[in-house]
């Protein structure tokens, strides 16, 4: 507590410190920004001050304001995404006011444009070496039809790879960046908000059989302005170590410096949510008993015994619903006409989901403040706080769940005599229909603050210093209940009443100062020097306890269970590191630029490895060449980056461990120690390489745009949990480094505006990307894993199985490989999405995106199930539906006594057996698949009759997303993965094992402005 | 202006001081969580560590016995996992994850240990019950995976036959019996009695009758060794009775037709209603109602280990048809039970003395051992080729032992692809 109020008294410290406002010597300058085609105004955006820290953003009106601007000659710049930037120097008397209005061009290149992440020095997108994607999301969520951050991030940015977990609703995406640059480490990114660290990972929490939440889930996307994506090695050298896998970073908005005037947003907006598939028949043929007169079985009573009959118990039930989202927003913005600025926002958004316990509900609220007490210091702090609930059905990989529940019940246990809750009635579990499934509950929820505080100090022209410090609090209370039945629809003694419940603590605290020192030498030579250091302290704390047996189900707490246990867990990380740039730019179109980090933190228990991060990079805006005269192509600029990251793994990696856990003795339980982990004295930090080149093209006068990125990241040094043979007695696998992961690739993005007029404008975009991933190197570990294999010269977790070799239909012997070898890519190889927005007559817009993913397999475990184990398909029980060739495909030999495979390799003249489990060729299907993922309509609403409802501007948007697949896929959904929430090694794998496909929706949004 | 340069100045040296000393003690943290191994003692600690050892195997052996019961047909498997149903078909896959985890695993876990105690130097070596401790885990443990695995390793070791695996567990019960019985109190002397029993079953096993006749007669009477339980809801996977937990907590274990007799030794019933099969098409499929064990009622029930009436049948065993005979006879007599009148060839009284073991040791973990050694004279053993009693499922296979996990043979380097 001492430590923070520390950090309290020299925040206030520093803003004592700042010179006092200029006043006499200064003056104000006013504006507007407007669109050059069609006329119309233009917020947000920039405008700044050349050499100061002076700036605001347009309002809804396209007016801005600036105070206390320094009196004499005046550049001013304004910058705003998808318009080329303009500068405009104006001459200001001292005490007076003048005017600077902008007609922007929308355009589809903006190499002026200001980025925030993963640079230093001069932080224009000409000056930066490495692939920076940004992506404004204001109109994002104005238009189309997104409600969490990973929607933001689907199909908007080549490179970047969002897999959805599943159709529940909060459920959590997987996010890559160029592919997954570790084996063993998290491959989720790295995530900052407003220049801090903040927890981006899937909670701790109970689990629901495969899926989890996602704490970028908790963000609400009215609140961000832009998300910036940094996908190469510009990411390490300032975001340190932990940015291998990339980084994203979150803008939030901001107040109007400058603007007295106080505007509103309100939004309202309504989701229909369909569940999007139609459950599976369960088959069954009837047995003698159940086709007597006195059978309980409805359906098998009175027929013949064998006869094929089936059931859907979800469809029979309609335990599907259609879900809902309700949310309300509003926001405000404005300032208090000199030199303060307020963004404030509150968000209530409330979601059911297609299944009857499953919810997400999020409130928000936001105070974003600007303070420029003058021309050399702005102090902006920011403040995000909100309370999440998610409430997760029991799916997947569990029998509690509702597509297990129904996909794997039998309609041989149908049962009209006792009542449904006396027998299975063709569901899975016994008493275990929709009452008993629904009643179960299994949810988190969060408190979060976010709070972050930023001082820029400009003291002379050529340096500048930024300082930030903020914290990421988090409290989780999560929590599972079984309610005590006398019907026993659980299992065992859980039908006595059954509690878990978890409280997360979690804090990260982020210190950052960067230092940028310009100097220019001659009349063409600009230089900068950047320094910057970084502290990150995170702390973890977990206590869990579960009860069983209640009394009664109202009193379901820990306390009032008849046994109770309880656990904990704790873990601290530290790190630090100094970062170094040097940036030199000629004719101010050729920039190159050396820089390297040195970063240190606690992973390695006892002891800290310091490791040197070097990168580099060079931007040539060649079209700016005096001799460029290539007539279409008017922008044209070539890049290349190189940068090394490092990273370790958690805390006490390399420690020889033991478990503390009890043992009897002579009648009394003691406690004692077993075999944790034998460590890694050698352990070291896993060290990554990446080069990029590309270039940016503009033609026929930006209103065309082509970007092209190819990368080579090759990690090396591998951090993995190598495998122990279980015969170690080891109970966790030990860090070791070992050989390497390459992944390349291409991304290309192609925007084109082929119409921009008052009446038509058109714009589409197309993004292409692809991931060619592969383990160079095991460094001597054997190949291992079963359905998703680690082996050399293949994408990680590729899938493997025993392939088959040839099928006899005469005597039904089915061949196939002696060992595992490779099916397909796990992750696809190539990705590609479509955009276009149509806007017609000013007022009326059309947005529609389609995506689609290829070259990747899935594994179809609810079929494999269902047609091999517990036997429920018409496919295995009707002899006529498949072929026989298909049915020796997919089952191998049904003969008596015969195996149902066999591999090639005969010992002592005889073949050897393989098993259906690993013959999974039928089951391990492609999974591409072509998507119309957008489709919005926003009518705005002309001003006159806004304002009839006293608003300044208002508009309403009809969407549908997830409107169409196309795929060969025989299961629901392809781009499922039933277990989402594993990590490590264990979150190489795509199942659809049960799994809820992502939902359609149709939603109707208003929006008002006042 | 003279603000801005203090504030200039404070600014560089705060940056200074940032990249200056202190960065490598700040960065240390601790982790409770875990025990470092270095901060432990290992002389002092060994009895612990062994004791640890012991508890591990008594937590495998509940798993041991589960499924080389299914995989004999001491219990149906009344759950839908495909890998438990694996066991009930005999067709163990070397893929199998249940088993992996669940018995290869915890077995080694105890080896693992044992074997670093041992590797301890401790005072008064010939007597010290962390040694003892250790000897007669791995006898334990040797003596199972000899009787239900095809073949062995230990601790990333070659592959071990049947006959290597049942030396070492005659190897390490000797250990324990001769350094049990130096130590001579409470705890050793029970260990060294164990230990005689559980050689006596490695010589049996291994074929050597008049060593198994030895140790099994040298065994006091009365003599009972049990694997205590204990039931504590944090810790009922490590210290709990794991076959009562499976019935409780999964439904995963039933009494087949074959097993529902009337005998005080095998006592069973039908399940209550708050206890359910966890394949809820059970009864439907098997064709009678759900039943239950009732020689293990809650998870602090004992399960026997080692004891003289196991060294009797050793005895009986070793001597051949006429001892056989006698003990069938005395203990039908015992249990209330009718006196065995049929034929008393050789091959009919080694299969009613199986009979006998099989009531008597009912869900002990000793059925797969018995299948190995006295083969078709073991009855009630699912039938390869019979249609497994659940529908969609392929035939009962021909398995008499388990293989080692795919996972063992691709990690540890002295194996082969096998």
């Amino acid at each position: 507590m001492r430590g923070k109020l520390r950090w309290v008294g020299a925040l206030i410290a520093l803003a004592a410190v700042a010179p006092p406002l200029v006043g006499q010597n200064s003056g104000t300058i006013t504006g507007t920004v407007t669109d050059q085609a069609t006329g119309q105004p233009l917020s947000d955006a920039r405008i700044s001050v050349a050499g100061s820290v002076l700036q605001t953003t347009s309002d809804p009106r396209g007016n801005y304001r600036l105070v206390n601007v320094p009196a004499g000659q005046v550049t001013l710049s304004v910058r705003r995404i998808g318009y080329r930037g303009g500068d405009q120097t104006v001459t200001l008397a001292a005490g007076g006011t003048a005017t600077a209005n902008f007609t922007l061009t929308a355009s589809v290149v903006t190499l002026d444009e200001v980025i925030v992440s993963g640079t230093a020095g001069d932080t224009r997108r000409s000056a930066q070496a490495a692939s920076v994607a940004e992506i404004g999301v204001t109109d994002i969520v104005r238009t189309a039809p997104v409600r969490t951050f990973a929607e933001i991030l689907q199909s908007r940015v080549p490179g970047v790879q969002v897999s959805v977990g599943s159709g529940t609703s909060g459920a959590a995406s997987q996010i890559r960046i160029r592919g997954n640059a570790s084996l063993s480490l998290s491959n989720e990114p790295l995530v900052v908000i407003d220049g801090i660290l903040m927890a981006a990972n899937n909670p701790s929490q109970y689990g629901a059989g495969g899926q989890t939440t996602s704490r970028l889930s908790e963000l609400n996307p009215k609140e961000i302005e832009s998300i910036e994506v940094v996908k190469g090695p510009a990411a390490s050298a300032l975001y340190g170590a932990d940015a291998a896998a990339g980084v994203i970073q979150i803008i939030t908005k901001r107040g109007r410096i400058g603007n007295n005037r106080f505007s509103q947003d309100i939004g309202l907006e309504y989701h229909s949510i369909d569940a999007n598939f139609e459950p599976l028949d369960n088959f069954g043929n009837c047995t003698p008993a159940l086709v007597a007169p006195s059978s309980p079985n409805p359906l098998c009573r009175g027929q013949a015994a064998g006869t094929l009959v089936s059931d859907n118990p979800l469809k029979r039930t309609n335990a599907l619903r259609t879900g809902d989202t309700k949310g309300l927003s509003w926001s405000g913005t404005g300032g208090n006409g000199t030199n303060f600025g307020y963004f404030l926002h509150g968000g209530y958004e409330t979601e059911r989901g297609t299944t009857l316990n499953n919810e997400f509900d999020r409130r928000n609220g936001r105070a974003n403040l600007n303070w420029t007490p003058s021309s050399k210091l702005t102090l902006n702090a920011s403040f995000g706080m909100n309370r999440a609930n998610f409430a997760l059905p029991q799916n997947d990989n569990n029998v509690y769940g509702w597509l297990g529940g129904s996909h794997l019940g039998t309609p041989l246990t149908r049962n009209d005599s006792v009542g449904p809750d006396r027998s299975e009635d063709g569901w899975f579990g016994f008493a275990r229909q929709v009452a008993a499934i629904a009643a179960i509950e299994n949810g988190r929820q969060t408190h979060r603050t976010i709070a972050s505080f930023q001082a820029n100090f400009v003291p002379t022209s050529w340096w500048s210093n930024r300082f930030t410090v903020g914290a990421d609090w988090i409290k989780d209370e999560a929590r599972t209940f079984y309610p005590r039945n006398s019907l026993g629809s659980y299992q065992g003694t859980t039908n006595t009443g059954a509690i878990d419940e978890l409280r997360n603590g979690e804090e990260r605290y982020t210190v950052d100062y960067l230092s940028d020192m310009r100097l220019t030498t001659g009349e063409n030579l600009a230089h900068n020097l950047s320094l910057g250091a970084q502290l990150v302290d995170h702390r973890f704390d977990q206590i869990s306890s579960s009860g069983l047996g209640l009394a009664v189900n109202s009193n379901n707490t820990i306390g009032g269970a008849a046994s109770r246990s309880a656990s904990q867990n704790y873990a601290r990380t530290k790190s630090v590191g100094f970062f170094g740039q040097w940036q030199t730019t000629l004719n101010d179109r050729l920039t190159v630029n050396v820089g390297a980090r040195m970063d240190a933190n606690s992973s390695f228990g006892n002891t800290s490895e310091w490791f040197f991060l070097p990168k580099a990079g060079i931007s040539y805006v060649i079209s700016q060449e005096p001799w460029w005269n290539l007539g279409l192509i008017n922008t044209f600029r070539l890049r290349a980056a190189y940068g090394v990251s490092g990273r370790s793994p958690s805390p006490g990696a390399s420690l020889n461990t033991l478990t503390a856990t009890p043992y009897m003795l002579g009648g009394a339980v003691q406690q004692g120690a077993i075999l944790r982990n034998p460590g890694n004295d050698s352990l070291k930090a896993e060290r990554g390489e990446e080069i990029e080149f590309g270039f940016d093209a503009g033609f026929l006068n930006d209103r065309v745009g082509l970007e092209m990125t190819y990368y080579v990241k090759t990690s090396k040094d591998l951090l993995l949990e190598r495998p122990l043979p279980g015969s170690e007695g080891y109970s966790f696998n030990p860090f070791v480094n070992i050989g390497e992961l390459k992944n390349k690739g291409l991304e290309v993005a192609f925007t084109a505006q082929p119409i921009s007029s008052q009446n038509l404008g058109w714009d589409f975009r197309v993004g292409f990307s692809t991931l060619d991933s592969k383990i160079t190197d095991m460094g001597g570990i054997l190949p291992f894993g079963t359905t998703n294999r680690f082996m050399e010269g293949q994408q990680p977790g590729v899938f493997v199985g025993n392939r088959i070799r040839s099928i006899d239909e005469t005597t039904g012997i089915v061949t196939v490989s002696d060992d595992l070898e490779p099916i397909g890519n796990l992750n696809p190889a190539y990705e590609g999405n479509f955009s276009t927005n149509l806007t017609l007559f000013r007022n009326l817009r059309l947005y529609a995106s389609l995506d689609g993913k290829g070259d990747f397999y899935i594994y179809n475990n609810t079929a494999f199930f269902r047609e091999t184990q517990s036997v429920r398909s018409d496919n295995r029980l009707d002899p006529d539906k498949l072929s026989r060739l298909e049915r020796l495909r997919r089952y191998g030999n049904p003969t008596a006594g015969q195996p149902a495979f066999v591999r090639e390799r005969l010992v002592s003249g005889f073949p050897t057996t393989a098993t259906v489990n690993e013959v999974r060729d039928a089951f391990v299907e492609k999974g591409d698949f072509l998507k119309l993922r957008e489709v919005s309509v926003t009518y705005t609403l002309p001003t006159g009759l806004a304002s009839a409802f006293r608003a300044s501007g208002a508009s309403i948007t009809l969407a549908g997303q997830n409107l169409a697949t196309w795929t060969n896929y025989s299961g629901f959904d392809p781009e499922v993965i039933s277990n989402i929430a594993a990590t490590g090694l264990n979150a190489f794998t795509r199942t659809d094992f049960l799994t809820l496909p992502t939902p359609r929706r149709f939603i109707v949004r208003l929006n008002a402005q006042f | 202006m003279i603000r801005t340069n203090t504030l200039s100045r404070a600014l560089a040296i705060a940056s200074l001081g940032l990249g200056l000393g202190g960065c490598t003690e700040w960065l240390q943290v601790t982790n409770p969580t875990v025990v470092d191994v270095k901060v432990t003692n290992p002389p002092e600690d060994a009895p612990v560590l062994a004791a640890s050892a012991s508890q591990s195997f008594s937590a495998a052996y509940g798993w041991l016995i589960m499924y080389s019961g299914w995989f004999t047909g001491e219990s149906d498997v009344s759950e839908t996992f495909p890998t438990r149903n694996e066991f009930g078909r005999r067709a163990v896959d070397p893929t199998n994850t249940s088993h992996r985890d669940e018995v290869w695993f915890p077995v080694h876990q105890g080896i693992a240990q044992a074997y670093l105690v041992l590797g301890i130097e401790l005072p008064n070596a010939a007597s010290n019950v962390a040694y003892i401790r250790s000897h007669h885990t791995l006898g334990w443990a040797f003596l199972n995976l000899a009787e239900q695995f095809c073949s062995g390793t230990v601790v990333s070791g070659p592959e071990l036959s049947t006959a290597q695996l049942l030396d070492s567990a005659v190897a390490h019960f000797t250990a324990a019996n001769t350094q049990g019985t130096a130590l001579n109190n409470a705890e050793g002397l029970s260990i060294a009695r164990a230990a005689l029993v559980g050689r006596a079953r490695a010589h049996l096993q291994a074929g050597r009758k008049p060593n198994a006749l030895t140790d099994a007669n040298a065994v006091p009477a009365g003599f009972v060794y049990n694997v205590t339980t204990f039931d504590d809801l944090a810790q009922r996977a490590r210290l709990g009775n794991r076959i009562w937990q499976f019935i409780a907590d999964r439904g995963s274990n039933a009494v087949p037709p074959a097993y529902r007799i009337d005998d005080p030794r095998l006592p069973w019933r039908i399940a209550p209603s708050n206890l359910l099969p966890q394949d809820a098409a059970y009864a439907t499929q098997r064709g009678i109602p759900y039943a239950i064990q009732n020689k293990y009622t809650g998870f602090a029930t004992p399960i026997r280990l080692a004891s003289k009436l196991e060294a009797d049948y050793i005895a009986a065993e070793a001597q051949g048809t006429a001892a056989m005979l006698d003990l069938i006879q005395a203990r039908r007599a015992a249990n209330d039970q009718p006196a065995y009148s049929g034929d008393t060839g050789d091959a009919a009284v080694l299969a009613e003395f199986e009979d006998q073991r099989a009531v008597e040791f009912y869900l002990e973990g000793k059925r797969l051992g018995d299948l190995r050694r006295n083969g078709a004279a073991v009855r009630n053993v699912p039938v390869p080729g019979s249609t497994y009693w659940k529908p969609g499922f392929a035939p009962v296979s021909d398995q008499t032992c388990f293989p080692i996990p795919r996972t063992e043979r691709d990690n540890n380097p002295n194996l082969g692809p096998g």
